[in-house]
């Protein structure tokens, strides 16, 4: 088990008490069995992959398991046949693929369903089928539930530290929760025996089983997967509302439920109320009613109708030793629950007062989603005095499960998955719906390793056909990527390949240069800032990656951290204090959740997913309030004034699939002798996943308070107007999301600079695991701050493709907080022109008191051209096309073929700025398929051949489109098209995520100097083959083209086809195949094929669709 | 005293739980396979195969005690051969 501190939270963590000691997170020992997934698009498909799969592993037995788990599983297909399998070893995996093979070669097989882990269903149960998530109550625990699930989901280990801290501030006797059910692999059989001694109690058993629905609901989360309706049982009745929204369970709330269960735990054990004796019965409701209508009525009661083979009967003691008797009798097994009172029935009403007590101070709302009550067996009402009752007295009443269960199904209600430990739900559902088709998981059981059973049921929910995301498996482990497919075709490229946009003069040219500095490291920046630093260092030392320590540090942490945990903090790595701190923090997209609200590309990207953004970035002043924090520790007690001079040389991207990291190191610097009070430090930002680059360089003045708010600086306006901008234009033109809209009005604009209002947007959502994130600035307020000077922006005449990105900040200034969401504020800023490539803003945000809030000075921005003339490049990407159609030829082409058709002719050269390394990614999100993205992330060729890769693509969904709108009159993303490569410039796409086949444009696309081609059609074989023309069109050339256009088409040599005739007026040349390649092609007649070149734009295009010419 | 040998009731067994409650089992079935760890069987998964092996043999079997028996052991896994033992046992 890796290493956990003695609560049971993982060291990574940093939202700890002061007395835990952090250190780095160790080295990832291997997992107990992995999940693979094969999928194909039928059957024998499948077959066949799992044979390539056999094959493999006999080549290659030493293989990484969790590498081949990941290459299989990360980009799954949406449609097809799937075959999951859960396997510990190499061995383990050959043998279930072998038992996989046989049986679906056998015709009458339907199904896999295999407790050692294969699975495979010839009819999942989803989409026809719902999912319905069930919650366990009080008796579903056990020792070490849930086990080190905590150490490898954040999303368990925060679930676990929450209801932990709130159960010790609830002065709950152990302090926590998790220390009552988790006991060291060392423990004796007597401590063993205490434990559960313990755990049995009420109290504990009813928090700590609700403590775990509530984390493994989160978990669920993690990996994509949301309910249809959810539902729990008993105790686990809460989780369900809480999962569903339907109750608000803060903290105080929890600490409230602990203190309201330890309350009916002491009651339970001091006997009060009535006392009964519970029974656990062998038997169904329909058996057990004899034997309780035989006593008088109010005496005994059916608590708990679970299944047909349990039930639990709840009384008076005479009555229900009686009962007891009866059944030895007729042999029906039976069991003595450890508890006294009446839970479940009538007689409990009298002791529902501390409950009703607690849920009166519960807020309840509609559910997000079904919640079915286990009292009623149907829908909980949407009233909330309604809900809080039946809340109340579902302590008083009969659980319902079996009829329950039988409502779902009966609702469509296929698979239900078991948020929560034992697996006793999933029983009852399998004994309830015997003999029906449905599948029942249960997440964590005692006897299997938590994570094995949970592939388990990843596993069975993958073969249902259920869309999940895997990535929480691997995100920590950092996989890679294994070349096990038979090798596909490389395109080879041919040898005058060029990055740039070539012989463009002027601006770009200079351009070029400028970007290159801009992106890469500035060495004499780095050198003056070397100069500028303290005394004993050398600069070889400072330009070494910092290796993690694996101990603890120099110094323990500072003795006051900050009340609340900061969230930008990471964790210290290194700390000499009053010398320098070196701080590591985590960029992982599922807790740094704003980071999807501000996405380099834009917004609208599909329609398939909506939550397909561009590329997310750290805005810039989430780096300030970053560093900010961090200065924080360095100089525990003072306070951050604002930063100077930070210069900004890479922006710090996050990614789907990798969890990044950024370190952070401050040192101290002299003291300006013109501002003595102000303590100095200086700080650089390293971006450790992009081989340690150099993000962020500045420094970070504190004090011992905010100097007093100044007044705002005279703003004279010269040609003021009303902004001619609208709110709307304006966000169009921003790739912020919801969570960074605040302008609530652009106000006036003048000649250099503009006034605008704008207000503190909700905070909740910023972050996965606080709604309530307790910053030092308001880095997104100060964003926003930065937003109504857009409105000048675009209110200029010359639009051209115009992105500003900044890249220094003169100086920052803070007078104040965090603001309370709706505060109202003024922005004047100033804008001033420096160059074509260069602006230079001032802005002075002012609070509702009139006073300055902020001030941020000489923020310089560079200008990006993406000239594609007026075109918005952070819209909607289904409403413009990088490329630009080709209409001379689309017309020309029209009027020569023999077989005419739709079809498009597009044309493609991508601006330097965007094929910078960084652009390229943010063109790759908002362009490509998940599945696209993927491979574009691990492409390992040259810079040339990443240039290429991405815009051939491009190009190739650009002719598609274009030609899909103009047959069917709709519009389509680009990140909706997927693109399969056939061959080396041989295309045929698929709309994403429809799975009926269906005609879609045949793609045929050439790569030349660094601009590509592509022509699409919807019959016959395209080809295209291009080149520059530097004068005028000769023979020789068309027919080289046109070979190479035919070889393309029909994927063969150009040496198997040879030129018949070239017709320079019309540009018609016909190419023959060789006697060698004829009787290949049983299509072909012995006909010429047609090729069509054209003299266009100063290029030499050929384009063919292979068709013969007629005799 | 039974007409079936030890044996012959560990082979019921395997084949009775190598597909059991439309869930397989495809690795080998012995003495030493674990109910809960090795099959994945839940606890009503016991009731049911208390039905299903007092068809087998026509008969009825004292499985309460069985269960109470393995509740007084805890939380520790039962092995296909304990439950051979007492079928062993109680087979007439």
């Amino acid at each position: 088990m890796p290493a956990t501190t003695s609560n049971g939270i993982h060291p990574r963590f940093t939202t700890l008490p002061s007395n835990v000691v952090v250190s780095a997170a160790p080295a990832c020992p291997a997992w107990e069995s992995e999940l693979f997934l094969l999928c194909a698009p039928d059957r024998s498909a499948l077959l066949t992959l799992v044979q390539q799969l056999e094959t493999f592993l006999q080549r290659e037995p030493t293989v990484d398991l969790k590498d081949l788990a990941w290459t299989l599983n990360h980009d799954l297909p949406t449609a097809g046949k799937r075959l999951a399998i859960v396997a510990g070893s190499v061995a383990e995996l050959q043998k279930r693929l072998a038992r996989s093979r046989e049986r679906l070669h056998r015709p009458d097989c339907t199904q896999l369903r295999d407790s050692l882990g294969i699975y495979y269903f010839e009819e999942p149960l989803y989409p026809q089928g719902k999912i319905a998530f069930l919650f366990p109550g009080e008796g579903a625990q056990y020792i070490n539930m849930a086990g080190d699930l905590c150490a490898h989901f954040p999303e368990v280990a925060d679930a676990f530290a929450r209801c932990d801290d709130a159960a010790r501030r609830a002065h709950h006797p152990r302090g926590s929760l998790s220390r009552v059910f988790q006991l060291p692999p060392h423990a004796s059989a007597e401590e063993f025996a205490q434990a559960e001694n313990e755990l049995r109690q009420l109290g504990n058993a009813m928090c700590s089983v609700l403590m775990v629905d509530y984390a493994l609901w989160r978990l669920l989360g993690a990996f994509g997967l949301s309910p249809d309706a959810v539902a729990g049982h008993s105790m686990g009745e809460l989780a369900a509302l809480w999962a569903a929204d339907a109750v608000e369970i803060d903290d105080e709330t929890f600490i409230r439920l602990v203190g309201a269960v330890e309350a009916m735990q002491h009651a339970e054990a001091a006997g009060q109320g009535t006392e009964a004796v519970l029974l656990a019965v062998g038997a169904g409701k329909a058996d057990l009613a004899p034997l309780l209508n035989a006593h008088p009525a109010g005496t005994v009661f059916l608590a708990m109708d679970n299944c047909p083979h349990q039930t639990v009967v709840v009384g008076l003691p005479g009555p229900l030793a009686a009962i007891e008797a009866d059944l030895q009798a007729r042999r029906i097994m039976h069991e003595r629950l450890p508890f006294r009172r009446p839970y479940h029935t009538p007689l409990f009403a009298e002791s529902l007062a501390p409950l009703r007590e607690l849920f009166a101070g519960v807020k309840f709302h509609t559910p997000r989603i079904p919640v079915y009550s286990c009292t009623t067996a149907r829908l909980f009402p949407h009233d909330a005095e309604a809900m809080r009752e039946l809340t109340v007295s579902h302590w008083a009443a009969p659980v319902e499960f079996t009829q329950l269960i039988e409502n779902l199904y009966a609702e469509g209600v296929r698979l239900f998955v078991e948020s929560g430990p034992r697996g006793n739900l999933s029983s009852f559902v399998e004994d309830i719906l015997r003999g029906r088709t449905c599948a029942a998981l249960p997440l964590n059981v005692p006897r299997r390793s938590p994570l094995t059973q949970l592939q388990h049921v990843l596993g069975q929910l993958a073969a249902h056909q259920v869309p999940l995301r895997l990535d929480p498996l691997y995100v920590r482990r950092h996989p890679r990527r294994i070349e096990w497919m038979p090798s596909p075709i490389v395109p080879s490229l041919p040898p005058t390949l060029q990055g740039g946009a070539g012989a463009r003069a002027g601006v770009m040219t200079s351009y070029f240069e400028v970007m290159e500095q801009f992106l890469d490291l500035q060495r004499e920046l780095m050198e003056l800032y070397l100069a500028r630093g303290p005394q004993t260092r050398s600069p070889a030392e400072d330009l070494i990656v910092q290796e993690p320590l694996a101990s603890l540090p120099a110094e323990p942490l500072p003795a006051e951290p900050a009340p609340e945990p900061l969230p930008l903090l990471g964790t210290v790595i290194e700390h000499v204090p009053g010398e320098r701190l070196v701080m590591r923090r985590l960029m992982d997209l599922s807790r740094d959740r704003f980071a999807d609200e501000h996405t380099v590309g834009g917004r609208t990207v599909s329609k398939v997913d909506p939550h397909q953004h561009g590329l997310p970035v750290m805005p810039m002043t989430f780096t300030l309030e970053m560093i900010a924090e961090a200065a924080t520790v360095f100089c525990p007690g003072k306070v951050v004034l604002g930063l100077d001079r930070v210069k900004l040389h890479r922006w710090l991207a996050f990614d789907e699939e990798i969890v990044g990291e950024v370190e952070i190191t401050l040192r101290s610097a002299p003291a300006n002798p013109e501002e003595p009070g102000v303590t100095l430090l200086t700080v650089e930002v390293r971006d450790l996943s992009e081989k340690a680059g150099v993000a962020a360089l500045g420094f970070v003045r504190l004090g011992d308070r905010l100097p007093p708010a100044p007044e705002p600086t005279p703003f004279p306006l010269a040609d003021q107007h009303p902004c001619r901008i609208t709110l709307e234009q304006l966000y169009n033109s921003l790739f912020h999301g919801r969570l960074f809209t605040g302008v609530l009005s652009l106000g006036v604009v003048g000649r250099d600079g503009t006034i605008g209002e704008i207000v503190v947007p909700p905070r909740r959502g910023l972050f996965s695991w606080t709604d309530q994130p307790a910053f030092l600035f308001d880095p997104v307020l100060l964003d926003i701050a930065m937003h109504p000077l857009c409105g000048w922006h675009l209110e200029q005449e010359s639009q051209a493709g115009r992105i500003l990105l900044p890249f220094e900040m003169g100086r920052l200034e803070m007078f104040g907080g965090p603001l309370p969401e709706g505060t109202q504020l003024r922005v004047q800023g100033r804008i001033v022109e420096e160059s074509a490539r260069h602006y230079v803003h001032t802005i002075e945000v002012i609070g509702p008191n009139g006073r300055l809030w902020a001030r941020m000075s000489s923020l310089k921005y560079w200008r990006f051209y993406v000239p594609f003339g007026s075109v918005n490049f952070h819209g909607p990407k289904d409403q413009y096309f990088l490329s630009t159609r080709w209409t001379a030829i689309e017309d020309k082409l029209q009027q020569m073929r023999s077989h005419p058709g739709p079809l498009a002719v597009a044309r493609l050269e991508p601006p330097a700025d965007l094929q910078r390394a960084g652009m390229r990614r943010a063109a790759g999100c908002v362009s490509l398929t998940p599945r696209e993205l993927s491979e574009q992330r691990r492409l390992s060729g040259t810079e040339a051949e990443q240039i290429r890769w991405l815009f051939e693509r491009i190009t190739a969904k650009d002719a598609a489109r274009l030609l899909w709108t103009q047959i069917h009159n709709e519009r389509i993303f680009p990140a909706d098209i997927e693109c399969y490569p056939d061959g080396p410039g041989q295309w045929h796409g698929a709309r994403r995520a429809v799975s009926e086949p269906e005609p879609f444009p045949r793609v045929a696309t050439t790569h030349r100097d660094g601009v590509s081609f592509g022509v699409a059609c919807m019959t016959g074989r395209p080809g295209i083959a291009a080149t520059r023309l530097t004068g005028p069109a000769h023979d020789e050339d068309r027919s080289r083209l046109a070979l190479e256009a035919v070889a393309s088409a029909l994927q063969t040599a150009v040496a198997e086809l040879f030129s018949e005739s070239c017709d320079p007026e019309s540009g018609l040349v016909r190419i023959l195949p060789s006697a060698n390649l004829a009787p290949r092609l049983p299509e072909h007649g012995g006909a010429p094929l047609r090729v069509y070149t054209f003299a266009e734009n100063g290029y030499l295009v050929a384009i063919t669709f292979c068709e013969q010419e007629a005799p | 005293m039974s007409t079936r040998t030890r044996f012959q009731i560990e082979r019921d067994l395997a084949t009775l739980l190598a597909n059991f409650n439309g869930r397989e089992y495809s690795d080998p079935i012995g003495p030493e396979t674990l109910f809960f760890g090795d099959l994945g069987m839940v606890s009503i998964d016991a009731v049911i195969l208390a039905e299903k092996l007092e068809a087998l043999y026509g008969q009825k079997l004292p499985f309460h005690q069985f269960v109470s028996q393995m509740s007084q052991r805890g939380v520790q896994d039962l092995a296909v051969g304990d439950l051979a033992a007492f079928l062993q046992t109680h087979l007439r």
